[in-house]
C-alpha cells in the first residue's frame, strides 16, 4: 500500500471497524452470555484501537497534498472522528450491560 | 481536445444567435404527444416528476384528513375497521414511496445537470424509463384502492401480517410489487445522479467546488443504491412466500420472521436520510443566497452529509428495540443513533453562523428554513428520546412516535421541499410564486402542522396506541383528539393555498430573470426556465462560488459539436475534460420498456409463469432501446 492509499485511511478505517463492531454486536452478545465470556467488549475494544490507527495514519500522511487531495483527506478524518465516537459509545455500552439481558 | 473527424462543425465557429438556433434544432424535443412520450430531457422528466410526487402528496393528504375525520370523537362510525387500514397503510406507502423520495430525486433529476454545468443528465432515457415505472407503480397502488384492494398491513408490511397466513387476497401482493416498481425507479435515478457528479461535472469542478445541493444528492444517491435492494429482496420474497409457498419467513418451516424486520430496517432507516439529506443541501442552498455569504464550514458539512450517510446503516434495530433481541446488541444501535446526532447538530450550527455572520433577507424560502430549523430540532431531540431502549419500550406503537417521525419527516423535508419550490420556481417555469401568499402558506402550515402533530407527543405519553381505527369515550384521549383534528384543517388549508399559488403563478405569475434572487450556484447562470441545451457554452468553474464574482463574465469552454446532442466527460476529482460523448436522443423506447415491465409484474401477482412470458416484451422493448447506431459515442 503506497502513502497515496494511507492517507485515506481515516475515510476506510474507522467505518469498515464501526461496521464490523455494529454486526460483531448482534453475534457476539449470544456467545458471552452461554461462555461467560468477554467478546463483544474485547472486538469493540479492537476496533476501536483499530480506527483510531486509521485517523493517526491519515493525518500525518496527509500534509503537503494537492488541495483536492487534501480536501478529501480532511473531510476523511471529520467522519472518522465521528465513527470513533460511535465506536467509543458503543465500547461503554460492553462495560455497561449483561450479554443475557433482554 | 482533439476530435477526429475533420468535417464536424464545433461551437467555436458560431455567433450566440446561430449558436442558438443550432443547439435548440439538436437538443429540443418535438412536439406533439409523440414528442412529449419520447422526450429525454431531464428537464421535462424532472417536471413531470415533481408534478406527480406533488398530486400524490395531495391524495395522500386528503387520506390523512379522512383519518383525522375518523378520530376527531370517539367510537366514530365514518370509516369502518378494513378501510382504515387501508387508509393507514396507502397513506404511508404513498408518502414515503410515492412522495417523499420520488420528489427529492426529482429535484435532483432536474437541478443537478444545472449545477453542475451540463447539457443533460446521465443515461437519459433510463430516466425516461424510471419515470414511466415511478407512475407506474403510483397508479397500482391508487387504483387498488379505490377497487378497495388496497394494502391494508401498514407501509412496513411486517410478516406474518402480510404472509399467506394471515392477508388472503392480493392487497399485500398489491403493496410488495409496488415497492419493485418505485425502487426501480428510485435505482435508475440513483446511478443517474452518481455519474452524473462524478463523470459530467463543467470543467474545473472539483471535488471541493462541488455545490452543496449536489454533494447531498450524491451521498442520498449512494443510500439509494445500497439500501433500496434489501426491501426489493424483501418483498420479493415475500411475494414468492405468498405466491409459490416458499417459507421464508415461515418459522415452522425453518424460515425467520425477524429477517422481515431485519431486511425492511436495514432500508428504511437509511430511507429517512433519503429523504432528509436533500433538504439538507436545499437548505444550504437558500441559506447561502438568502445571508449572502458562502455557508459557513463547507468542509463541516460535507463531512455532515458523508458521516450521517453511512452511520444510517447501523441504526436500523432501533425500530427492533422490543422485538427481544439482546440489549447489549440493541445498545450498539443506541450507540450509533446518539452518534448520528453530531454530524446533525453541526449542520444547524454552520447554518446558524451563516445567519450570524450573514444579512439574512426574509423571503418565502427562508422563512420555510426557519421552519425547518425549529421543527426538525424538535423532531431530532425526540429522536435521541426514543433512540434509548427503556423510553423506547414504552412509548413503542403509541402516537408519541407518530408525533416524532412527522416532526422528522414533514420538518425535515417538507419544510425544506416548499422552501425549494418558492425558491426553483422561477427556474421551473419563468415566474416568480407570490411573496404575500408565501408568507400565508408558511404560517398556516408551520401553525398548523405544530398545532396537529405535538399534541400527538401527549397523546403518546397517555397511551394512546397507534393505527386504531377508534377509540372508547373513557380513555383520555377525546379533547386531544378534537384539538388536532380541528388543528389538521389549519395545515390542510395552508396546502391548498400553496397548490392554488403555484397553478396561478405558472399562469400567471410575475415574469422572473435568469437570476431573481442574486443567488451564486451555476443552473442561475443560464435562462429561466433554461433552454433544452441549458448552456450554449459550458461554463469553466473558477471558485465555489461560481456566480459570485458579478462583475465578470463567466468563463466558458468551447469546443462541442452542434450537430448532435454532445456532453463533456471530466475526471472525477478535479473535472479535468476527458473526452466528448454523444448523449441519448429522444426515444418512445423507454416507455415501451416501462410497460412491459408494468404487464410482467403486475401479472406476477397472479402467477410466477408470468416472469416467464413476460420476459418476451421485456427483451423485445430492450432490444429496441439499445439497438446499436453505427455511431461512435465519445471522442476523446
Amino acid at each position: 500500500m503506497t502513502n497515496i492509499w494511507l492517507r485515506y485511511t481515516a475515510l476506510i478505517l474507522p467505518l469498515l471497524a464501526w461496521a464490523l463492531s455494529t454486526q460483531f454486536g448482534q453475534i457476539a452478545p449470544y456467545i458471552d452470555c452461554q461462555r461467560n465470556g468477554q467478546w463483544t467488549a474485547v472486538s469493540c475494544g479492537i476496533l476501536l484501537l483499530v480506527s483510531v490507527a486509521g485517523v493517526v495514519i491519515s493525518r500525518l500522511l496527509s500534509t503537503g497534498t494537492a488541495k483536492s487531495e487534501r480536501f478529501i483527506a480532511d473531510a476523511g478524518f471529520l467522519v472518522a472522528l465521528a465513527f470513533v465516537f460511535a465506536l467509543s459509545l458503543q465500547g461503554a455500552a460492553t462495560v455497561l450491560l449483561d450479554p443475557c439481558q433482554r | 481536445m482533439t476530435g477526429r473527424d475533420s468535417t464536424d462543425s464545433r461551437d467555436t465557429g458560431f455567433n450566440d444567435g446561430e449558436l442558438d438556433h443550432r443547439l435548440a434544432s439538436v437538443w429540443s424535443t418535438p412536439p406533439g404527444l409523440w414528442g412529449a412520450l419520447s422526450s429525454v430531457d431531464h428537464k421535462i422528466i424532472g417536471r413531470r416528476y415533481i408534478s406527480t410526487a406533488f398530486v400524490f402528496l395531495a391524495l395522500g393528504g386528503l387520506l390523512a384528513l379522512l383519518m383525522r375525520l375518523q378520530l376527531a370523537q370517539p367510537e366514530a362510525r365514518f370509516i369502518g375497521p378494513d378501510r382504515y387500514n387501508q387508509i393507514f397503510t396507502v397513506h404511508g406507502t404513498n408518502m414515503m414511496f410515492l412522495f417523499a423520495v420520488p420528489v427529492m430525486q426529482a429535484m435532483a433529476v432536474y437541478l443537478v445537470p444545472l449545477m453542475v454545468g451540463t447539457r443533460n443528465i446521465a443515461f437519459p432515457r433510463l430516466n425516461a424509463f424510471s419515470y414511466w415505472m415511478y407512475l407506474a407503480g403510483g397508479l397500482l397502488l391508487w387504483i387498488a384502492f379505490v377497487l378497495d384492494t388496497g394494502p391494508d398491513i401498514g407501509w412496513f408490511a411486517y410478516v406474518p401480517l402480510s404472509g399467506p397466513q394471515y392477508a388472503a387476497g392480493k392487497r399485500a401482493d398489491i403493496w410488495a410489487q409496488m415497492i419493485t416498481f418505485t425502487e426501480v425507479s428510485a435505482l435508475a435515478v440513483a446511478v443517474e445522479i452518481v455519474v452524473t457528479v462524478f463523470k459530467q461535472r463543467a470543467p474545473g469542478m472539483s471535488l471541493d467546488r462541488i455545490p452543496l445541493f449536489v454533494w447531498s444528492m450524491l451521498v442520498t444517491s449512494f443510500l439509494v443504491i445500497l439500501a433500496m435492494p434489501a426491501i426489493m429482496i424483501a418483498s420479493t420474497s415475500l411475494i414468492l412466500d405468498r405466491l409459490v409457498e416458499t417459507h421464508l419467513f415461515n418459522p415452522a418451516e425453518g424460515g425467520d420472521v425477524l429477517l422481515w424486520q431485519h431486511l425492511f430496517w436495514f432500508f428504511g432507516h437509511p430511507e429517512v436520510y433519503i429523504i432528509f439529506l436533500p433538504a439538507v443541501g436545499m437548505v444550504s442552498t437558500i441559506v447561502a443566497t438568502f445571508t449572502r455569504r458562502p455557508v459557513f464550514g463547507y468542509l463541516a458539512m460535507v463531512m455532515a452529509l458523508i458521516a450521517t450517510g453511512v452511520l444510517a446503516f447501523g441504526l436500523w434495530v432501533h425500530h427492533m428495540f422490543v422485538a427481544g433481541l439482546p440489549r447489549l446488541g440493541e445498545s450498539f444501535f443506541t450507540a450509533s443513533s446518539m452518534a448520528i446526532a453530531v454530524p446533525a447538530g453541526l449542520q444547524i450550527f454552520c447554518w446558524l453562523a451563516t445567519m450570524w455572520a450573514g444579512k439574512p433577507i426574509f423571503k418565502t424560502p427562508f422563512l420555510f428554513v426557519i421552519g425547518f430549523m425549529v421543527t426538525f430540532v424538535v423532531g431530532g431531540l425526540t429522536g435521541v428520546m426514543v433512540a434509548s431502549v427503556p423510553f423506547d419500550t414504552q412509548v413503542h406503537d403509541t402516537y408519541f412516535v407518530v408525533a416524532h417521525f412527522h416532526y422528522v419527516l414533514v420538518g425535515g423535508a417538507v419544510f425544506p421541499l416548499l422552501g425549494a419550490i418558492y425558491y426553483w420556481f422561477p427556474k421551473l417555469t419563468g415566474r416568480m410564486m407570490s411573496e404575500t401568499v408565501g408568507r400565508w402558506v408558511f404560517g398556516l402550515i408551520f401553525a398548523g402542522f405544530n398545532l396537529t402533530f405535538f399534541p400527538m407527543h401527549i397523546l403518546g405519553l397517555r397511551g394512546m396506541p397507534r393505527r386504531v381505527y377508534t377509540y372508547q369515550p373513557e380513555m383520555p384521549w377525546s379533547a386531544l383528539n378534537l384539538f388536532i383534528s380541528l388543528s389538521a384543517s389549519i395545515l390542510a388549508l395552508g396546502f391548498l393555498l400553496f397548490f392554488i399559488d403555484v397553478i396561478r403563478s405558472a399562469r400567471s405569475g410575475a415574469a422572473a430573470s435568469s437570476n431573481p434572487w442574486g443567488a451564486s450556484t451555476l443552473e442561475w447562470a443560464t435562462s429561466s426556465p433554461p433552454p433544452p441545451y441549458n448552456f450554449a457554452r459550458l461554463p469553466v468553474i473558477g471558485s465555489l462560488e461560481a456566480l459570485s464574482d458579478q462583475s465578470t463574465a463567466l468563463p466558458v469552454a468551447t469546443g462541442l459539436r452542434v450537430d448532435r446532442r454532445e456532453l463533456l466527460v471530466s475526471s472525477v476529482v478535479e473535472a479535468i475534460p476527458e473526452a466528448r460523448e454523444s448523449s441519448a436522443g429522444d426515444s418512445i423506447w423507454p416507455l415501451w420498456a416501462a410497460l412491459a415491465t408494468t404487464a410482467t409484474l403486475i401479472w406476477s401477482i397472479f402467477t410466477p409463469w408470468a416472469v416467464v412470458w413476460g420476459s418476451i416484451p421485456v427483451a423485445i422493448a430492450l432490444i429496441g432501446w439499445f439497438w446499436p447506431k453505427g455511431v461512435p459515442e465519445d471522442e476523446s
